[in-house]
């Protein structure tokens, strides 16, 4: 299954994603660069992740880099619903985002 | 037991035995591991730890005997049905295995009655907690205890002998660390890390991804993560391994077992490539180590870096000094102890020397070659007439014939010591079964070869306990059949024609023929038509799951079938045999062969082929005529100076035509207190030779051992007397 992004503002540079579809290494490269470029154009990015139907480690290490990302950079980062394919390997890695 | 010598010699069997048990113990464990029901491995496992316990309480190893004593009620529980071996078990079992091995190095050096050093005595304690845990009425409080490391205070790391500090953590410490390239290489760390999680408790684990770099830089399609983790689990650290084996080229794995050294911990802290306080906080964070614990853990690593980071000559000045303070006292102590053991130990075995067997059995197979060789220049030089060659050759064929022996010799070893062993088997049996038993042994100097010694052991365990527990009666029960209270089982060894007998008897009830034999109605081995022999009745006993219901009791479950005894000593190329009158009691009479690779043996030749016989089946020769031969009606019997022998027609045996010699030779054999006469066309001579398998197609050609080569390039065949001697009345029988 193909991933679907789609974009909501949110007022003055805040930003809504709802990412649907397969969250897996062989579209982690794409989405990390495009998910990065929003997280440095915005103050605020919420994401719905209620959508991933199926994701591996590479999902789970670029979740874990962009919050990093975003308290260097000091913005706002949130994810709110994550399928529950998501929370297991979040679960397994005793991680939390 | 009389004097120091002998005692000391005692002693050397029991280390060597124990050892030998320890080897049967494992591979059985490890079988066990494979097949959590199979009983028979249980078995075995059981009947190692039970032999080292016995032996230990004998010799006054108390320590080692009350370890095994936990190990036996532990293992009898799994016996008996009532514990389960469950994969925590099997860990333990082998554990305590491999702990019983390092006692016994340390008994053998010291005194019987030491006391174990510090590092030994809390691994007992280890060990021997985990197994009453297993045990009914285990404390499972003390358990939770121990795992929850956190409650422990600074005081509860435990200090062992001087310097040694160990972790209170009853948990694996793993640290995994995966590589750029995991994911492309299609693989998911997070299937590895939840099917490690199956397979036992991941108490805690932290990811850990330092390393990632930032923005742009960062490549999603990369690996930047590792974890911490403490895993709670029975698995060996092998398996631990095993399940990353798929992914150990695209990580780097470390792990630390329970309850391990501060010191491991400080390598772990200086191999992993993050920061020392980021990896001291992630230990202490995860419950690896206590705060008290991982201060120390630092001060360590401090100090070693310390003396690191200093010039040379510091280094060295400072290294020394630190050690002696830190680590080095023990360890030289150690040192110095380990170097009085071995002297000790060197003292002891002075008269002993252990051989690697393959060495030996090289040895012996160069040895076989030198005498195939020596023949070949004997029989060339016999053709040449150079009476100082001649002479020359024989006494060098001479020589080769003497270190031919005392080669074999190294590894023949008197039964007496094995047999002797069974005294405590059949006391400890007689005992429990509250019966009066005693244990005659004769024979005991019969020298047999030390793989066939280690080999027989086993099933004469089994037909001695079965001797006592089944044979002899109790001692009410013997006093009404008229005989004296005390049973006797004995235990003979001897030599008899090319191969070595050991009975096994006992003067009790003997075997209920009648019992068997509608057992073996039922089992359909029979038909009721049939009205077998008294002596085949009893053979049904060695067949697989043979039994009547009244010889099942927890002795006969403790060893091997009958039909394992069989087996084994069929491996070993022998026969078993079993007597039995019913109130007089039982014989089990085993044949091994001498199974010398090098025999000494009579050629003989038929038509054009050569046949060797083992030398000493051969009792004389002798020549008639074929007349004689011809003459004879009504089967194949001659006159042997006023006795009726047998004979057998070798041509007619094998087929061949042509032309009969017209004196033909007679080779008398005796087997079995048999003896037949074979008649051949013409004898050779002696010839030592060696034996060489057939290839496996030959298999089938049961009454030929093996083949040698002959000087002149000819093959020559290796008669199996024993059984040339059944096929061939076989043959006949079928004929009528």
């Amino acid at each position: 299954m193909k991933l679907h992004i789609m974009r909501k503002k949110a007022g003055d540079n805040k930003v809504q994603l709802k990412i649907a579809g397969n969250m897996t290494i062989y579209s982690i490269k794409k989405l990390k660069e495009l998910l990065l470029r929003e997280l440095k154009s915005s103050s605020r990015i919420t994401m719905d992740l209620s959508g991933i139907n199926e994701a591996d480690t590479s999902a789970f290490q670029m979740l874990v880099f962009l919050k990093r990302e975003a308290a260097a950079t000091d913005r706002e980062f949130h994810v709110v619903n994550m399928s529950n394919r998501l929370q297991s390997i979040f679960s397994l890695y005793n991680e939390t985002i | 037991m009389a004097g120091n010598q002998s005692d000391k010699n005692f002693k050397a069997v029991y280390f060597t035995e124990s050892r030998e048990l320890l080897d049967a113990m494992e591979v059985s464990l490890l079988a066990l591991e494979k097949n959590n029901s199979d009983e028979e491995s249980i078995n075995s496992i059981f009947r190692a730890v039970h032999t080292i316990k016995g032996n230990s309480g004998m010799f006054g190893f108390a320590r080692i005997g009350e370890f095994t004593h936990n190990l036996e009620n532990m293992l009898s529980s799994v016996r008996t049905g009532d514990l389960q071996i469950t994969d925590e078990m099997s860990v333990l079992l082998l554990e305590a295995h491999d702990f019983i091995s390092i006692m016994l190095d340390y008994y053998e050096g010291a005194d019987d009655d030491a006391a174990l050093d510090p590092d030994m005595e809390s691994l007992f304690l280890n060990l021997a907690g985990r197994i009453d845990e297993f045990l009914p009425g285990g404390n499972d409080e003390e358990h939770d205890k121990i795992s929850s490391t956190e409650t422990y205070a600074p005081a509860e790391v435990s200090i062992e002998g001087d310097n040694e500090l160990y972790v209170n953590n009853d948990c694996w410490h793993i640290s995994l660390r995966f590589g750029k390239n995991v994911f492309k290489d299609g693989l998911d760390p997070y299937s590895f890390i939840s099917y490690l999680g199956e397979k036992g408790e991941i108490k805690n684990i932290k990811t850990v991804y330092e390393d990632m770099p930032f923005g742009d830089k960062m490549m999603a399609d990369q690996c930047y993560l590792g974890f911490e983790m403490d895993f709670k689990s029975s698995m060996s650290k092998r398996e631990i391994e095993d399940v990353f084996d798929f992914v150990i080229n695209d990580c780097e794995l470390r792990i630390l077992p329970p309850n391990t050294g501060i010191a491991d911990y400080v390598t772990l802290i200086e191999d992993l490539p993050e920061t020392t306080m980021r990896i001291g906080d992630m230990l202490k964070e995860i419950g690896s180590l206590t705060g008290a614990e991982l201060k120390m853990a630092l001060e360590l690593q401090a100090r070693k870096s310390e003396s690191i980071t200093k010039s040379p000559e510091e280094l060295l000045v400072g290294n020394i000094l630190l050690e002696e303070k830190m680590v080095q006292k023990p360890v030289l102590e150690a040192a110095l102890e380990k170097q009085t053991l071995i002297k000790k130990r060197e003292e002891s075995n002075r008269k002993l020397i252990r051989i690697d067997a393959e060495k030996l059995d090289h040895l012996i197979n160069l040895i076989g070659e030198l005498v195939i060789t020596g023949s070949n220049v004997k029989q060339i030089s016999e053709s040449e007439e150079k009476i100082g060659l001649v002479k020359s050759v024989t006494d060098m064929a001479k020589l080769i014939e003497e270190i031919r022996d005392s080669t074999m010799g190294i590894r023949m070893v008197q039964i007496g010591e094995t047999f002797k062993r069974f005294e405590r088997v059949v006391r400890d049996l007689s005992r429990e079964k509250g019966k009066q038993v005693e244990l005659e042994i004769y024979g005991g100097d019969t020298e047999l070869d030390k793989t066939l010694i280690d080999k027989i052991s086993d099933p004469l365990i089994h037909l001695i306990r079965n001797a006592v527990d089944h044979g002899i009666g109790s001692p009410d029960e013997r006093k009404r059949a008229g005989k004296s209270a005390i049973g006797t089982v004995t235990l003979n060894a001897f030599h008899e024609t090319g191969s070595i007998i050991i009975e096994v008897r006992d003067d009790g009830n003997g075997l209920d023929r009648d019992k068997i034999y509608v057992k073996a109605l039922e089992l359909g081995l029979v038909k009721p038509d049939q009205n077998p022999s008294d002596y085949d009745i009893y053979q049904y006993i060695f067949l697989p799951g043979f039994s009547t219901a009244s010889e099942i009791s927890n002795i006969s479950g403790r060893g091997v079938g009958m039909d394992v005894v069989k087996k084994n000593i069929e491996s070993l190329r022998g026969t078993v045999v079993l007597e039995s009158e019913k109130g007089e009691g039982t014989t089990i009479r085993i044949h091994l062969p001498l199974t010398l690779a090098i025999i000494d043996g009579f050629m003989v030749k038929l038509a054009d082929s050569y046949y060797v016989l083992p030398l000493d089946m051969v009792t004389e020769c002798t020549e008639v005529s074929r007349e004689e031969l011809d003459s004879k009606e009504g089967g194949n019997y001659m006159n042997l100076r006023g006795d009726v022998l047998p004979f057998m027609k070798m041509r007619e045996f094998f087929m061949e035509t042509g032309d009969e010699p017209e004196k033909q030779k007679v080779i008398v054999v005796e087997y079995s207190r048999k003896k037949v006469g074979l008649v051949v066309d013409d004898l050779i001579g002696e010839f030592q030779t060696v034996i060489k398998p057939l290839g496996k197609i030959f298999s089938s050609l049961q009454w030929i051992s093996g083949s040698t080569i002959l000087g002149t390039g000819e093959v020559a065949y290796i008669l199996d007397i024993p059984k040339l001697i059944k096929s061939a009345q076989i043959m006949e029988y079928n004929e009528l």
